[in-house]
C-alpha cells in the first residue's frame, strides 16, 4: 500500500527512532503514524497492511521498531514477528492488538516480541512503550501479563479436595453412579462436581480430564496403584 | 402279519372245519340208507361250497375294511370330504363306521368355525393395515422438513383418514405454558388466530393431570356442569370454545425421549365414541406424532441456533470494529494538540479524521445494537441500515462511499434483513479484497419492488475462478433465493465489481441465478 516515507529532517537523522506501523485498519495506521511523527525523537518511516508487506519493508528500509497488529490477512502478527526477528535481529517488535487471549500472547512472546500492548492504550502509553522497547525494556499490558501468568500456572491448582478425589475415581474408570455409591453422595452431586472439574481443567470430556490429570500427576499414576 | 389278518386266517380255517364236522354228523344219521359214495360226494360238495362261501365273505369284509382304513387315513390327513361307507356287518365295524362318520361331522363343523374365525382375523388384519398405513403416512411426514404448524395440520389430516373425529388438536409445551399448536375440525370453520394461543385454565389443568400420569385419558360421557358452562360464558376463552360441544374425548401424551412435549386431543359430539379399537388406533398413532413433532422441534431449534450463531459472529466482528475505530479516534485525539502546535493545517485534517472516526464508531455501535435486538432490525428502514454501513466503511478511512437513496422501498421485514445482510457481505468483500477507492450504493424502491446496487472501482475478480464458497458469493445468492429475490454479480479482473439484487423476481426466473 502507500508507504509514506517521511524525509528525515537534519536534526532527526542521528537520533530519531525509525518505526514501521503494521495494521490492516487504514485509520489506525494513519492515527498512529501522526502520533509518532508528532512525538519527539520518533519517526514513522513506513506503513504496512499485513505481515508480508512488513517483511518487504524491513528488507529495504532501516527500521528500529515494528508496531505489529496480531490478526491480519495473509500473514498474522506472530508469524511476521518470528520472520522479522530471524532476518533482522536488531529490529524490535512491539505488539499492538485488541486481543489478549492466552494463545495470542504466548504466540507473540514466543515469536520474540519485545512487548504486548492492547488497543485500549492511550497515546501517551503507546509512545512510552515504543521508547521503552527502543531502550530494550519490555512493556506488557496488564491483561497480557495476566494471560502469561495464567499460562504458567500448574494445571488443577484450583481443584477442591472433593474434586480431586472425584477426579481420582474418574481415572479409575468409575461411572458417576459408582462414584456416588463410593462417596455416599447423590448422583446429581457427582454430576455437578464432574461439570466443575471439566470447566476448571478446560476440557470437554471425562477422558480428556483423566488424561490431563495423569499427565500433570493430579492423580496417582496407574502403575503405582 | 397283523392281528386282524391272523384272525381272518383262523376264521377261514375254522369255517371249513366246522362245515366238515356238520357233514360228518349228517353222514352218521343217514348211515345205511345212502350209498357210501353218495355220502362222500355230499360231504365233499359241502366242504367245497362252505370254503368258497367263507372265502367270499372274508374277501368282502377285507374290501370294506380296506376302504374304511383308507378313509380313516384321509381323515387323519385332514380331508373332511371323504364319505364313510356304512357297514352293517359285523357289529364292530358298524360301530367303527358310525364313530368315523361322527368324526367327519365334527370335522366339518370345526372347518366352518375356522372359516368364521378366519373372516374375523381378515377383518382385524384389514383394520391393522389401515392403522399401519396411517402410522406410516404420519411417519413419512418425518422425512419432509417443515415447520411445526404445517406439520401439525398434516398429521391431523392424516389421522382424519382413519378416524372420523369431530375435532382433533395438538397441544405443545412452550417454555412454561402450553399452547394450541394444531387444530382441525372437518367441515367447521376454525378461527385461524387460535393457533399459538395458550390453553385456558380448564384445559391447562387437564394437561397437568396428563403430565402427572403420562397415560392416555378417555372420557366417553363428557358432561359440563352448570358452573363450567357459566364460567366459559364469562371468560369466553377462545380455546375452550373449540371444545364446548364435545361429548366424548380422548387425550394422549406425546412423549419424546421420556419427555412430555405435548398432547394429542381428539373430540367427538357422540358419547362413547372411543371404543377400544379407536383407543388402540390412537395409542398407536400417538408415538409417531410425538416423534414427528419432536423432530420438527429439534429442526426449529437447530435453525434458531444457526441464526443466533451467525448473529453472534456479526456482533463479534462489529464489536471488534467499534473498538478498533475508537482506538484510532483515541490516538488521533491524543495527537491533535501536539500537531496543532507545529502544523495547524495538519491538525485540521486530523480533526476531520476524528469526526469521520466518531461517525464510523457510532454507525458500528448502532449496527451492533441492531444485532443484539433482531426485532429492531426488522423494523428499521433499509435506507437507515445502509447509511450505517456507509458511515462505518468511511470510518475505516480506506474508501469513499456514497449512497444514492431514491425511495425507501416497502419491504417485508425478513426481505429487508436479507437485503441488508447481502449489502453487509458485499461491503465485507470490498473492504477485504477489492482495494477499491470508491463505492456507490444505490437503492431504488417502489411500493412492491426494489433494486439494490453496490458498485466499486476495485481490482475485481474473475467469477469463473470463484465459484461456490469464495467471498461468500453463494451465501449472497442463497439469501436472495430465500426471499424470492435474485442476486447478479458482475465483475472482471481490473474492472471493479457490481452486485445487483432485485426483489421480487418475476415468476419463471426464480432459482436461476447467475454469476456473470
Amino acid at each position: 500500500m502507500d508507504n509514506r516515507l517521511n524525509p528525515p529532517t537534519s536534526s532527526q537523522t542521528t537520533q530519531s527512532v525509525k518505526i514501521l506501523v503494521v495494521d490492516d485498519h487504514p485509520m489506525i495506521r494513519r492515527g498512529i503514524a501522526s502520533l509518532i511523527n508528532a512525538s519527539e525523537g520518533l519517526e514513522c518511516v513506513a506503513e504496512a497492511v499485513d505481515g508480508i508487506e512488513a517483511l518487504e519493508v524491513c528488507a529495504r528500509t532501516q527500521v528500529d521498531i515494528v508496531l505489529m497488529d496480531m490478526i491480519m490477512p495473509r500473514m498474522d502478527g506472530a508469524s511476521a514477528t518470528q520472520a522479522i526477528r530471524a532476518r533482522h535481529p536488531n529490529v524490535r517488535v512491539l505488539i499492538l492488538t485488541s486481543f489478549y487471549e492466552q494463545d495470542q500472547v504466548q504466540n507473540a512472546m514466543r515469536a520474540g516480541a519485545m512487548g504486548y500492548m492492547l488497543k485500549t492504550a492511550s497515546a501517551d502509553e503507546l509512545v512510552a512503550a515504543i521508547r521503552a522497547a527502543y531502550a530494550g525494556q519490555r512493556t506488557l499490558a496488564p491483561e497480557a501479563t495476566e494471560a502469561l501468568v495464567q499460562a504458567t500456572q500448574p494445571v488443577g491448582l484450583n481443584l477442591t479436595e472433593r474434586e480431586r478425589r472425584i477426579l481420582e475415581l474418574l481415572s479409575e474408570g468409575l461411572s458417576n453412579q459408582d462414584i456416588a455409591d463410593r462417596l455416599s453422595i447423590t448422583l446429581a452431586t457427582v454430576k455437578f462436581h464432574v461439570t466443575n472439574i471439566l470447566s476448571k481443567l478446560d476440557v470437554s470430556s471425562r477422558t480428556e480430564a483423566v488424561l490431563l490429570a495423569l499427565k500433570h500427576r493430579l492423580v496417582p499414576s496407574p502403575s503405582f496403584r | 402279519m397283523t392281528k386282524s389278518q391272523f384272525r381272518l386266517g383262523i376264521v377261514s380255517l375254522l369255517a371249513p372245519a366246522m362245515v366238515l364236522a356238520c357233514g360228518a354228523v349228517i353222514a352218521w344219521i343217514a348211515q345205511g340208507e345212502w350209498p357210501v359214495w353218495a355220502l362222500w360226494l355230499t360231504l365233499t360238495a359241502f366242504t367245497v361250497l362252505s370254503g368258497v362261501g367263507v372265502q367270499w365273505f372274508v374277501r368282502g369284509l377285507e374290501r370294506d375294511l380296506r376302504e374304511t382304513a383308507q378313509n380313516a387315513d384321509r381323515i387323519s390327513r385332514g380331508d373332511a370330504n371323504s364319505n364313510i361307507p356304512f357297514l352293517e356287518r359285523p357289529i364292530e365295524l358298524t360301530a367303527l363306521s358310525v364313530s368315523l362318520q361322527r368324526m367327519v361331522g365334527s370335522m366339518r363343523q370345526r372347518q366352518t368355525e375356522l372359516e368364521v374365525l378366519n373372516n374375523v382375523l381378515d377383518e382385524g388384519l384389514r383394520e391393522r393395515t389401515q392403522d399401519i398405513t396411517a402410522i406410516v403416512d404420519i411417519g413419512q411426514r418425518l422425512g419432509t422438513m417443515q415447520d411445526l404448524r404445517s406439520l401439525s395440520e398434516d398429521i391431523l389430516g392424516e389421522l382424519q383418514k382413519t378416524l372420523d373425529y369431530r375435532s382433533a388438536s395438538i397441544w405443545l409445551r412452550e417454555q412454561n405454558r402450553v399452547v394450541l399448536a394444531g387444530f382441525r375440525a372437518p367441515g367447521i370453520e376454525t378461527p385461524s388466530d387460535v393457533l399459538g394461543l395458550p390453553l385456558s385454565g380448564q384445559e391447562a389443568k387437564m394437561y397437568t393431570t396428563l403430565e402427572k400420569n403420562r397415560q392416555a385419558m378417555t372420557v366417553n360421557d363428557s358432561k359440563r356442569s352448570f358452573f363450567d358452562w357459566l364460567w366459559a360464558q364469562v371468560v369466553q376463552h377462545p380455546t375452550t370454545r373449540l371444545y364446548e360441544n364435545s361429548k366424548s374425548w380422548m387425550m394422549l401424551p406425546l412423549v419424546v425421549h421420556d419427555q412430555l412435549i405435548g398432547a394429542l386431543r381428539v373430540d367427538h359430539i357422540e358419547q362413547h365414541f372411543f371404543t377400544p379399537e379407536r383407543e388402540r388406533l390412537l395409542n398407536a398413532v400417538t408415538n409417531q406424532i410425538a416423534l414427528a413433532v419432536g423432530h420438527a422441534q429439534l429442526l426449529a431449534q437447530a435453525e434458531q441456533v444457526a441464526v443466533i450463531a451467525e448473529r453472534n459472529r456479526i456482533a463479534r466482528d462489529l464489536h471488534d470494529a467499534v473498538s478498533q475505530t475508537l482506538f484510532a479516534a483515541n490516538i488521533v485525539a491524543g495527537t491533535v494538540f501536539k500537531t496543532f502546535e507545529r502544523d495547524p493545517e495538519a491538525a485540521r485534517v486530523q480533526l476531520e479524521d476524528l469526526q469521520q472516526l466518531n461517525r464510523g464508531a457510532l454507525a458500528e455501535l448502532r449496527m451492533l445494537l441492531f444485532e443484539l435486538r433482531p426485532d429492531a432490525l426488522e423494523h428499521a428502514k433499509l435506507g437507515e441500515l445502509l447509511r450505517h454501513l456507509v458511515d462505518s466503511g468511511e470510518g475505516r478511512g480506506e474508501m469513499r462511499v456514497s449512497l444514492n437513496l431514491e425511495q425507501e422501498p416497502n419491504l417485508p421485514g425478513p426481505a429487508k434483513v436479507e437485503l441488508y445482510r447481502i449489502a453487509q457481505e458485499a461491503f465485507n468483500n470490498i473492504s477485504k479484497h477489492s482495494q477499491a477507492k470508491h463505492v456507490i450504493i444505490t437503492l431504488r424502491g417502489t411500493e412492491e419492488s426494489c433494486e439494490l446496487l453496490i458498485n466499486d472501482d476495485g481490482q475485481g475478480f474473475d467469477p469463473s475462478q470463484h465459484k461456490g464458497g469464495h467471498f461468500g458469493l453463494e451465501n449472497m445468492h442463497s439469501r436472495a433465493r430465500d426471499i424470492g429475490a435474485i442476486t447478479t454479480i458482475n465483475s472482471s479482473t481490473g474492472q471493479g465489481t457490481s452486485v445487483q439484487v432485485i426483489w421480487p423476481v418475476e415468476e419463471g426466473k426464480r432459482n436461476t441465478w447467475t454469476t456473470a
